[in-house]
């Protein structure tokens, strides 16, 4: 086990503030957020998904990479060797081999340092009068976009609204439950959020403020595997269309704000009408039996890149010397947006 | 705002520029209009239909004058979008587009010479019967852009009446049409809107909307001969709204639609369900109960042969009421587009440009919706 990697730049690390103190920051309007302190909260995180109820502890840089560091290691292991689960094994083996896929967010920070920025900085208006103002994350994972968009609602000066997260995996959404109540702010469904009856809940609250659907496959990978939806991008939008009004679905503030395809050699950007082409497409998934579409580019934090491998580009370390980066890089974890691949830098 | 101009270019003009005021803001446009001393000109009317379109995409001029080149830039963009060249542009949208994108439906009623009729004939009504003594309020549907509301709160001062805020009430369901129509409409101090579903009566329940409503604008009709209610997707929620309102309103009778008459075309499939009405043309005046209680009674027709479930997807509109003129969808406001016919007129007409109710080629407000 090499113990000597480093997650963050030395710089960057704060030990100051616990992961609640950290919140509780971020929702002051007039509090300007560093990235550094971003990269902070990303790993605090962390570190608290892989062992909760530590949101109140002071957190000392080592712990922080001690985790780290463990979980790479049985990671490497786990790809090595591609063991099946035991009973015998250690705890944090287990954990990771569970939660592989939440996790791939909250490893890939410099990515998720991006995605992270971009919901806390949008600007939502107060145009509902009386009504229920509602935050909605399908495909949850982790439950760090949903913790992005309760900072983002209190940063835009709303006191009481719904900020709910669907999510599907048992594992993960017991994990994230735990951490749900012990921060207390947000609501979590367990279900198919391309299914109608998940919705039953918030069926009637007929609005969406905001909506984060982040269920992409890396960049030229397609989102189907013959029968099986890999990621139910399109088939989210159809479902929310027929639980809310297709307008509100296609209107309401979104991450991502843009996403491009790839279907064929051609190229679509799917903004503003959600709706409309994901019922294209699920239209065509039946009658076309390889329709072979996956996602290549994004907007985030108003910049448009044409590859979802580029996003973590601005955060990631290239020379160590270099001290406006913020994270080291582990070459061997699984990534959320880029393809796993073997190679190192 | 407007210095940085690059000069020598010539820009292509979008109307004649004799009738275009560069000495009025929207706001003062407005005040002129709702002036009952003075006389209603087209000319102004126009003025303000092209200001409130240039505010609508750029925002926050309401009390700035506009000048005439930035009008003809905005047009020309509109023009270039609705040309939908995408081979032209590859993979990246043009900076320019991405304000009109999400609006771009709302557009098509702005920059359209029957918006020009439509807004005259509401202004030069008056208020009869200084309202059932109550206080005046106004109803927008779907309101878009606002315009309707506008010409609603001029109709008011025209005929004397000092309205305030609260006594419109304008509902959107579009997140970036209302954020943007109620920044206008607040500034101008006219009013607010509210981003709701208008087609349901649980929404005027729980707004605790008031139950007597002086003018209702529920404009919401396709292009001409297209239907209301396509492929399981609503196009436009005409029917769906009236449905509501007479649930929810008391003085349906009393309170005055625009459009006051619309008829619809109806389809030969449906047609030969209707036993008693077989009707090939279908006229629907809001005010009446009788003509909502007929519909209504065809639908159950038509659910009880077991065949359709909405009857929305059979009417076509065709012709609507307009002064004391029945119009064409088509024909509304081409008296104001130059042509042969009528050389003077304001408009210069263009293949590309998005009209309101028109199916163009590019069939613009189907594939926006």
């Amino acid at each position: 086990m090499n113990s000597s990697l480093s997650i963050l730049q030395p710089w960057v690390y704060q030990e100051e503030q616990t992961l609640q103190e950290l919140i509780e920051c971020f929702c002051n309007p007039s509090y300007k957020i560093k990235d550094s302190e971003i990269a902070n909260l990303i790993v605090k995180y962390f570190f608290n998904y892989i062992s909760p109820g530590n949101h109140n502890t002071r957190l000392s840089e080592s712990d922080i990479n001690k985790v780290f560091n463990e979980s790479h290691f049985f990671f490497d292991i786990m790809r090595k060797w591609e063991k099946e689960l035991g009973t015998d094994e250690p705890l944090l083996f287990r954990e990771i081999s569970r939660l592989e896929y939440q996790l791939a967010m909250l490893w890939d920070v410099a990515s998720t340092i991006a995605l992270f920025k971009d919901i806390i900085h949008r600007r939502i208006d107060d145009i509902l009068w009386g009504r229920k103002y509602f935050w909605l994350d399908l495909g949850t994972g982790s439950g760090i976009l949903l913790l992005a968009q309760y900072i983002q609602a209190r940063r835009n000066g709303f006191t009481s609204f719904v900020n709910t997260g669907i999510e599907l995996n048992h594992f993960a959404f017991e994990r994230t439950q735990e951490i749900v109540q012990a921060l207390g702010i947000w609501n979590l469904i367990y279900g198919n959020s391309y299914l109608e009856e998940t919705y039953e809940s918030v069926r009637k609250i007929e609005n969406i403020s905001f909506l984060s659907s982040e269920n992409l496959t890396p960049s030229y990978v397609c989102l189907y595997d013959g029968e099986k939806i890999k990621e139910p991008f399109f088939e989210n939008f159809v479902a929310l269309a027929e639980v809310f009004w297709p307008e509100v679905v296609d209107s309401c503030k979104k991450f991502p704000k843009r996403v491009s395809f790839v279907l064929g050699i051609k190229e679509f950007v799917v903004w503003p009408k959600f709706v409309d082409f994901s019922k294209d497409v699920v239209e065509h998934r039946e009658t076309i039996e390889h329709l072979d579409i996956a996602p290549k580019g994004m907007s985030v934090c108003g910049r448009f890149y044409d590859d979802l491998g580029k996003i973590w580009e601005n955060y990631r370390v290239m020379n160590p010397r270099d001290r406006w980066w913020l994270v080291t890089f582990f070459p061997k974890w699984k990534h959320r947006w880029r393809k796993h691949t073997k190679d190192t830098m | 705002m407007f210095l940085f101009r690059k000069k020598g270019l010539e820009t292509p003009q979008a109307f004649t520029p004799w009738i275009y005021d560069t000495k009025t803001s929207l706001a003062s446009t407005i005040d002129r209009l709702s002036d009952k001393k003075r006389e209603i000109t087209d000319g102004e009317i126009f003025n303000l239909i092209v200001k409130y379109f240039v505010n609508f995409i750029v925002g926050d001029l309401e009390y700035e004058k506009i000048p005439e080149w930035e009008v003809h830039k905005r047009y020309l963009w509109l023009q270039k979008f609705t040309k939908k060249e995408w081979w032209i542009w590859g993979n990246e949208i043009p900076r320019e587009f991405v304000p009109i994108i999400p609006i771009y439906y709302q557009l098509s009623m702005l920059w359209c010479p029957s918006t020009l009729s439509i807004v005259k004939s509401i202004i030069s009504e008056k208020v009869e019967d200084i309202l059932w003594n109550r206080e005046y309020r106004s109803l927008d549907l779907w309101a878009g852009s606002g315009i309707l509301s506008v010409a609603f709160y001029i109709k008011w001062r025209r005929s004397g009446l000092i309205p305030n805020m609260r006594q419109s009430i304008w509902i959107e369901i579009n997140e970036d049409v209302a954020i943007r129509s109620n920044r206008i409409l607040h500034k101008l101090w006219i009013g607010r809107i509210l981003k709701w579903n208008t087609a349901k009566v649980e929404t005027y329940q729980s707004l605790k909307i008031p139950r007597v409503v002086h003018d209702i604008g529920n404009e919401n009709l396709p292009n001409a001969f297209s239907p209301l209610y396509v492929y399981e997707k609503l196009q436009e929620p005409f029917l769906m709204n009236i449905r509501a309102l007479k649930e929810y309103l008391e003085t349906l009778e009393k309170s005055s639609f625009f459009p006051k008459m619309t008829t619809f075309w109806v389809q030969e499939k449906a047609r030969a369900e209707w036993v008693p009405f077989s009707f090939p043309v279908l006229s629907i005046w809001p005010n009446i109960v009788e003509s909502l209680e007929r519909i209504n009674a065809q639908e159950k027709l038509l659910r009880e042969s077991g065949n359709y479930e909405k009857i929305d997807s059979f009417l076509h509109p065709e012709w609507i009421k307009i002064r004391w003129k029945f119009v064409s969808l088509e024909e509304v406001g081409n008296e104001y587009i130059i042509s042969e016919d009528s050389p003077s007129w304001y408009f210069y007409q263009s293949d590309f440009m998005p009209r309101r109710w028109i199916f163009d080629s590019v069939g613009a407000a189907y594939f926006y919706r």
